[in-house]
């Protein structure tokens, strides 16, 4: 029965590809609906019963490009799907009328081609800048495959990777893990192969198995776009570990604010429970694993693995101190391993391929590839996957197509508020977890964010310790109360009221709240003042001594003004301005009530670009132009 | 071995750096720690250096392992301790602890401004417990660059017996986890995450809603002063402490009493105390100095001249109250007992009864514990559990019948939570108070125990041809029917080792049979050692020394002249000559003719036996008011008035010695040797060589006897309706 599986999705999948309708999928993630994607499917299908169409809409995952979303690629009968991006509800009579009713393609809209080689005059979709240099392993089916189809996956070799780790001993299979070089993509790096050996080697014959699809970090959501886009990677990953180690009962803990994961993940276990993928006797074998659902309730450092497991066993949720390691005393005082969302993801390519061909990919010590989170001021957004040790320069000038509006490369920021940010002399670092760490950042889970000249690197530091100090568990001293105090501090520097002291107090506050927390969370809290004093010493300097901002972008220390020589008086900011601070007749200059005023930017935003006029100045500048 | 700054010490397994660190004598400082807690983590004072573990880890977490090296101290832990508690006094009003004027201040200042909002020690009722002030003082902090930050949460002075002003609170976590853990309450958990971490019950309810019993088990773990008891925060330094037994109720708690002058002030658990390991109830720990202290305290011997009660000297009161009694007959004199009363008061009144009033009948004035005591007696051989409290700890299942464990014997629901924890299943038959269900797996309201036991028996009984007197038990649950209930609680109870709670719950449904059947029910489960009488006060003891009770209470014939000591005893109006001997005033005092003034607890030197059969020593700590007397010096007093030999004692040792040889106590195994009478007095704990050798694999150090009587084995099953010959 289980063999027959294969062949039978993959008949599907053949029918799908070879259908004699036309085949509409829809980029139907977060990222995508957030975009409008479900707009735009309303209209489609509207179109479509309008014109009577018979064409099938498949909701697929994310494809990486976030930028592109809504992401609708048009598949006609006997042609593969062609990619159109940043769709519209306005754009869909078009595109339907012209596409599928004409049979033209449409080739001002579409980006490229889903298929080997370029065909029908268009390129291939992924030989785009942002898409050629990456290496999609874990990331091979996302936004290629309806996510709630188990069909879908099994056509996709899905499953093949389970059915190998069966046909091996629990310690093979550890093994093969081993050899891979497979380390913990949730930051802390660990060898997955070696946890899961003392998690195996622990004494006690119930164990738990947990997947940590927290994902907290603020900026990083590769985690929610392989749920999204292919959670049955996942989960078969969750039943070769839990194998490996001899685990029973396993926990998947999706973090609250990711609804449709929940769904998805709900689905992808019913399924594989009627496929005898999960269950009693999984595949024929004589092992027994199930999985069961947690939700979180909304707290970032549930994302530590001992206090996950507080929030699992009903638990407020305050990391413990370790020795004990969960490994040996876990859930319930149980051997239990935990591993990140992306490392599960990645195990079923681990035992498909075997373990020395994934080692081939990134360099020695970090093998293999890494999803990223790549945001901020470049052009192309979105999910990413490299080999490890492609170096940053690549990451961000290639893929992602080099910074927006013609600014300047500052620093990036990897690992959200427990990395820190790697500047331009080193923009040629690789991303990897040695050399990262080395700089003083971490790896994280793969937030990347990108920052140029207007970004102010002590507000940006400023901002994730608030966040930090939001979202500590209050248990610890260092912590609770230290990071408190570091935020007092720069508080005070951003509003304009530092003191030459401060940046003394800042660094041993940094020490203390690293060597005294007891957990992750406050460890790391301070890295991102750690980076931003090492390379951005200099403004920190600027805003104490000279009560400036350099980057113009701490309110206290900044103003707008309209330089009247180049304010054509078109009334557009006085009409937008929310307090009505700025007064001015039409085709007569605009000024600006400086006590009136927000700093909310609007003006600065709507001004037109032929006129210019609105300027961000130093508070000192002001005597300049009066 | 292991290596501490240096020098070598013995590897225990099992225990953590700072536990061995501790044993040593090595101080480390720590906020959040507590011996009888589960290690936290939380305060991050007692970072060592251990060679081959990663960065600075809590002493108080890490388990020793043999071999390691430890350093406890060096110029960078030192210093990161001092930045940590740095941070933790910014938000603690700490003005008072790094001013230069501070030791002038505590030399000179010997008045504590009572005033409601702490912002510094010199306004703080508890400098001199305060484990703040001595972590600074150890790291020498006399300088903070932080302001202070003064969390301004309202002070919560609404409910009784302590005010919480957690203002002061450094979040140690001590009263989360022993109000959870320990206690199996949980009613205050940290709240909200960040800078407004705090304590509090959930969801802004009243310690009440959230189940508080007010035990008190918070304060005695608190560091600061964020939670202190109202009534004792500002009474003046007390000048004395010594340890005693409470006796409220029958569990025997030891307690640390405080007093000053001659009133007792504070009473605290003993951490040691065999029966309640630092645990206490709202009754022993806040309710002693209240209630002994109380208006209402009888002072002055009163005889009732011309229908008035006139104050009188002892001598008179003595030669009125013996004259009253001996105008009758000794077979028409009753003496009531309260269970309150000490062994040597109660052995000297059996004294009294059997040889100066031969033929006159005593009571105990409780109708439960009459009862359970009596047909303990037939069937157990004793009058008395058939075991001690480890029952609870080792049971694999606690069934507890009759019972309201909120206001009596409250600590054991300290052993019931542990057990709960390891594992053991808990019933609760009749009705529940709301709070007390977290402890509890299964629950039956109703109160016909006797069919919910018999049909339990009914479930047990193919076990039955096991024992003597198996075919007449077995006919007798024939009158019985099967149920659902009784077929889960046989699931719950099979094949584990049972503890039962019978409490005076049962006094409304056939409570010889009730008792009875919980009798068979530790004979068919193997579990001897598992029937809990839940007994007052000192009914133990009264019953050990003095033979009581000898006949059911509705068989005893009405009398015509009472010796009461229990002001709430039930005595007929018709009564002809009625002596009270009593602590508060009472309505009985309308009807007496002559009121003996008697002594308290905390006033009370001499022995009382707990329920499960510990004898444990009562020193005082106050002198009772006015004129009155210790009890046993009354009772002895009126023997010899009343032409008793054989009663002159002036100490109540010698009553003690006495006793020890003569009684029950002696006899049920309890080992008291002669010199334990004297040293019961003292504080120094018991040199465990000199006892015989007890089967308990733990060597208590403490005042009281230790048990072993063993009940080894019952090999006999009764029927409901009286014992089968």
């Amino acid at each position: 029965m289980s063999e027959d599986m294969w062949s039978e999705a993959k008949g599907a999948w053949k029918a799908l590809m070879n259908s004699g309708k036309p085949v509409i999928y829809l980029g139907a993630a977060s990222c995508g609906r957030a975009a409008g994607a479900l707009v735009v499917k309303r209209a489609i299908q509207s179109e479509l019963k309008d014109h009577s169409i018979d064409a099938q809409i498949i909701d697929v995952g994310c494809i990486g490009p976030c930028f592109m979303e809504p992401l609708v690629y048009i598949q006609l009968p006997g042609e593969p799907p062609v990619v159109y991006n940043n769709v519209t509800a306005a754009d869909v009579p078009r595109l339907i009328q012209n596409v599928i009713i004409d049979g033209t393609h449409l080739k001002d809209k579409a980006v490229g081609v889903l298929a080997d080689a370029p065909k029908m005059g268009m390129p291939r979709f992924f030989d785009h800048p942002m898409l050629a240099p990456q290496v999609r392993l874990v990331l091979r089916n996302c936004g290629l495959i309806d996510p709630t189809n188990i069909g879908h996956y099994l056509a996709m070799d899905g499953y093949l990777g389970l059915k190998q780790a069966l046909a091996m001993t629990p310690e093979q299979v550890i093994e093969e893990v081993k050899i891979s070089g497979l380390r913990g993509r949730g930051g802390a790096g660990f060898s997955a192969g070696m946890k899961w050996k003392l998690c195996r080697d622990a004494p006690g014959e119930m164990k738990y198995l947990i997947c940590n699809a927290d994902e907290g970090n603020p900026g990083t959501f590769v985690n929610r776009i392989l749920l999204e886009g292919d959670p049955h990677a996942v989960l078969e990953g969750m039943v070769i570990a839990a194998y490996a180690i001899g685990a029973s009962q396993g926990f998947i803990y999706i973090r609250h604010e990711y609804p449709l994961v929940r769904e998805y993940v709900q689905k992808a276990t019913l399924d594989m429970r009627q496929l005898g993928l999960l269950g009693e006797n999984i595949m024929g074998s004589d092992f027994h694993f199930d999985i069961q659902i947690r939700r979180g309730a909304l707290a970032f450092v549930c994302g530590e693995e001992t206090a996950l497991m507080a929030s699992i066993m009903g638990h407020r949720g305050m990391p413990k101190p370790r020795p004990p390691f969960p490994a040996t005393s876990g859930l319930w005082g149980k051997p239990t391993n935990i591993n990140n969302t992306e490392t599960m993801g990645t195990v079923p390519s681990v035992l498909r391929m075997g373990g020395p061909s994934y080692a081939k990919y990134g360099i020695k010590g970090s093998s293999g590839t890494k999803t990223f989170s790549l945001g901020g001021k470049v052009k192309n957004t979105g999910c990413i996957e490299v080999p490890l040790g492609t170096p940053l320069k690549t990451i961000v000038f290639d893929i992602g197509g080099g910074m927006v509006e013609g600014k300047t490369f500052k620093a990036v920021q990897t690992g959200g508020p427990s990395g820190g940010c790697i500047p331009t002399p080193l923009i040629g670092t690789g991303v990897d977890y040695e050399q990262l760490t080395n700089l003083g950042a971490i790896m994280g889970s793969g937030g990347l964010i990108v920052m140029d000249e207007d970004n102010c690197m002590v507000d940006m530091a400023r901002y994730f310790l608030s966040f930090t100090q939001d979202e500590s568990c209050g248990k610890c001293v260092p912590c609770r109360i230290g990071t408190r105090r570091m935020l007092d501090v720069l508080e005070r520097i951003t509003r304009g009221e530092g003191e030459v002291d401060d940046l003394l107090r800042l660094e041993e506050l940094c020490e203390t709240i690293n060597k005294g927390s007891l957990c992750g969370l406050g460890q790391t809290a301070p890295n991102p003042i750690l980076t931003t004093l090492r390379y951005f010493r200099n403004e920190y300097e600027a805003h104490i001594i000279e009560k400036r901002c350099p980057a113009k972008a701490c309110k206290a220390l900044m103003h707008f003004e309209i330089l009247p020589d180049q304010c054509i008086g078109c009334e557009e900011c006085k009409g937008k301005c929310p307090t009505g601070a700025i007064t001015g007749e039409s085709k007569q200059p605009h000024v600006i009530d400086q006590k009136r005023c927000t700093k909310c930017g609007i003006c600065l935003q709507i001004c037109p670009p032929k006129a210019s006029a609105v300027a961000k100045l130093d508070n000192e500048a002001k005597e300049a132009i009066l | 071995m292991i290596t501490i700054n240096g020098k070598q010490y013995p590897f225990k397994a099992g225990q953590t750096v700072l536990e061995a660190a501790t044993a040593a004598g090595v101080y480390i400082p720590t906020l959040c720690s507590h011996p009888h807690l589960t290690a936290f983590g939380a305060c991050r004072l007692c970072l060592v250096q251990i060679d081959n573990v990663r960065g600075l880890p809590t002493a108080c977490t890490i388990p020793l392992t043999d071999g390691m090296n430890i350093r406890t101290e060096s110029e960078d832990i030192q210093r990161l301790r001092r930045e940590i508690m740095l941070l933790t006094l910014s938000e603690h009003p700490y003005s008072c602890l790094v001013c230069k004027d501070k030791e002038m201040c505590v030399k000179y200042n010997s008045c504590t401004t009572k005033a409601g909002k702490i912002t510094g020690c010199n306004l703080c009722s508890w400098k001199e417990g305060c484990e703040v002030r001595k972590v600074v003082d150890y790291l020498k902090i006399d300088e903070i660059t932080y302001p202070i930050h003064y969390h301004d949460y309202p002070l919560e002075r609404d409910e009784p017996f302590f005010d919480r002003d957690y203002n002061l609170c450094v979040l140690c976590g001590r009263c989360v986890r022993v109000c959870e853990d320990i206690r199996g309450i949980g009613a205050i958990a940290f709240l909200n995450r960040g800078h407004r971490t705090r304590i509090g019950t959930a969801f802004g309810m009243s310690n009440i809603e959230a189940g508080c019993v007010f035990c008190g088990a918070c304060l005695d773990v608190c560091p600061t002063a964020a939670l202190t008891g109202r009534a004792t925060k500002w009474l003046a330094k007390t000048e004395k402490r010594t340890k005693t037994t409470c006796n409220f109720c029958g569990v025997g708690c030891a307690m640390v009493v405080e007093g000053r002058r001659e009133t007792v002030m504070r009473a605290q658990a003993d951490l040691d105390g065999p029966a309640n390991k630092g645990q206490a109830c709202v009754l022993g720990r806040f309710c002693i100095p209240p209630f002994f202290n109380a208006i209402g305290r009888l002072r002055y011997p009163l005889v009732r001249r011309e229908g008035v009660l006139t104050p009188v000297s002892w001598e008179e009161a003595l030669k009125a109250a013996a004259n009253g009694l001996k105008q009758y007959d000794s077979g028409d004199v009753r003496i009531i007992i309260s269970p309150q009363l000490t062994n040597e008061t109660a052995y000297l009144l059996s004294r009294l009864a059997k040889e100066v009033l031969p033929g006159s009948l005593m009571e105990l004035d409780s109708p439960f514990d009459s009862l359970a005591l009596r047909t303990s007696r037939e069937l157990l051989g004793h009058a008395g559990s058939s075991g001690t409290l480890t029952a609870i700890n080792n049971a694999g299942s606690v069934l507890i019948v009759g019972a309201d464990l909120r206001l009596d014997h409250s600590v054991l629901r300290v052993r019931i939570n542990a057990a709960h924890r390891r594992g053991a299943k808990v019933i609760w038959l009749g009705p529940m108070q709301p709070g007390e269900d977290r402890l509890v797996d299964y629950h039956y309201p109703g109160t016909d125990y006797l069919d919910k036991l018999a049909g339990l028996l009914r479930k047990l009984a193919h076990d039955a041809h096991n024992f003597e007197g198996a075919n007449e038990f077995l006919e007798s649950l024939v009158a019985f029917k099967d149920s659902k209930e009784s077929t889960e609680l046989a699931k719950l109870v099979r094949g584990k080792s049972l503890c039962i709670l019978v409490g005076k719950g049962v006094l409304t449904d056939h409570p010889e049979a009730v008792l009875t059947a919980a009798y068979n029910l530790i004979v068919l489960t193997r579990s001897p050692r598992g029937l809990i009488l839940l007994l007052e006060s000192n009914s133990q003891g009264i019953s050990d020394v003095s033979g009581l009770p000898n006949a059911a209470l509705e068989a005893l014939p009405a009398a015509k002249a009472y010796y009461v000591t229990s002001g709430n005893a039930e005595v007929p109006q018709d009564a002809g000559f009625l002596v009270l001997q009593d602590i508060f005033e009472s309505a009985m005092m309308d009807r007496a003719d002559v009121v003996l003034p008697g002594t308290g607890m905390p006033e009370d030197t001499g022995t009382i036996t707990s329920l499960e059969g510990r004898v444990q020593a009562l020193d005082p700590i106050a002198q009772a008011p006015g004129m009155s007397k210790p009890d046993w010096w009354v009772v002895a007093r009126l023997a010899t008035q009343m032409g008793g030999s054989g009663f002159a004692y002036e100490k109540a040792e010698q009553v003690t010695e006495e006793l020890f040889k003569a009684t029950r106590v002696k006899s049920l195994g309890l080992i008291a040797k002669d010199s334990y009478a004297l040293k019961l007095r003292s504080m120094q704990p018991i040199n465990s060589a000199e006892r015989a050798p007890s089967p308990n694999k733990h060597v208590h150090v403490h005042r009281g006897a230790d048990i072993v009587y063993k009940v080894d084995d019952l090999r006999r099953l009764y029927t409901y309706w009286g014992v089968v010959e």
